[in-house]
């Protein structure tokens, strides 16, 4: 998995999220689990952290790129932001690969592909977190 | 008053595309929730979005940069979503309201250096 990047957490974006009252279907350290739609990376809900939060001594890029999900306890489509977590090594586990959305790495805010461990102390990239921020009204 | 109410106007036309929606899209995974960015990488929204949208370089320039001129939606939606960002973040709202065919005007121009058309177009107060 070398060379795969991944995907990213805003603080402000898990404050967000702590106000939508979303129903829920699934397993999050599951890769079908509903969020994950357009992941690319180890999910830090399996690496001692959430589906949305890091796991400690890893850092939230607040660079991210942005999907949407599909909610299939109400079937409505919601903004995903894909924040990686960062400053550590590769956590290794429940890697999931889903690529909703996702586009060629020629049009890099798109596709998820790339290291978005961006505006962190460093670029090392640990694993990749899906914090709901709204919903999909466009 | 008459153009206030013209923009108002103009803006509900487009609020039915909900250019929030855009934005979480397609500008807040790196412009950020708040606007604030991460300069100089990606410019904060802040009151230099109004110098900008004053002149005609300014506005050539908000629709050509790459991440407005590239983002995947039409015409109407990117000037809905540019009028919504000067709103949110720019300190004063008596810019000129992005028109479609502004959009479609500009957008195909592409900008050989924006860091440096930046720079030009606002000098000291970059």
């Amino acid at each position: 998995m070398v060379g795969i990047a991944l995907v990213p957490v805003l603080p402000v974006a898990r404050a967000a999220e702590t106000r939508l009252q979303l129903p829920e279907i699934g397993d999050p350290q599951d890769c079908d689990y509903w969020r994950y739609c357009a992941v690319d990376g180890y999910l830090c809900s399996c690496c001692g952290g959430s589906e949305s939060k890091c796991p400690p001594g890893a850092e939230p890029s607040p660079v991210t790129w942005i999907g949407t999900c599909e909610n299939p306890a109400d079937g409505k489509r919601y903004i995903i932001s894909y924040n990686d977590c960062c400053g550590k090594g590769e956590c290794g586990r429940c890697f999931c690969n889903r690529n909703e959305g996702d586009k060629p790495t020629y049009y890099p805010p798109k596709n998820n592909d790339i290291n978005w461990c961006v505006g962190t102390k460093t670029n090392a990239y640990h694993c990749s977190t899906a914090v709901v921020v709204g919903v999909d009204e466009s | 008053m008459r153009w206030t109410l013209l923009s108002l106007t103009l803006l509900c036309a487009i609020a039915a595309a909900d250019p929030k929606s855009h934005y979480m899209i397609h500008c807040m995974g790196c412009h950020l929730k708040d606007g604030s960015g991460l300069p100089p990488e990606v410019p904060a929204f802040d009151n230099k979005l109004g110098i900008l949208a004053a002149s005609g370089k300014g506005r050539e320039y908000l629709v050509a940069v790459p991440g407005a001129s590239q983002s995947p939606i039409d015409d109407a939606d990117l000037a809905g979503v540019l009028n919504w960002i000067l709103t949110m973040y720019a300190d004063q709202p008596s810019y000129q309201p992005f028109l479609e065919s502004e959009i479609n005007h500009y957008r195909h121009k592409p900008i050989k250096n924006p860091a440096r058309l930046r720079h030009e177009l606002l000098g000291a107060t970059n």
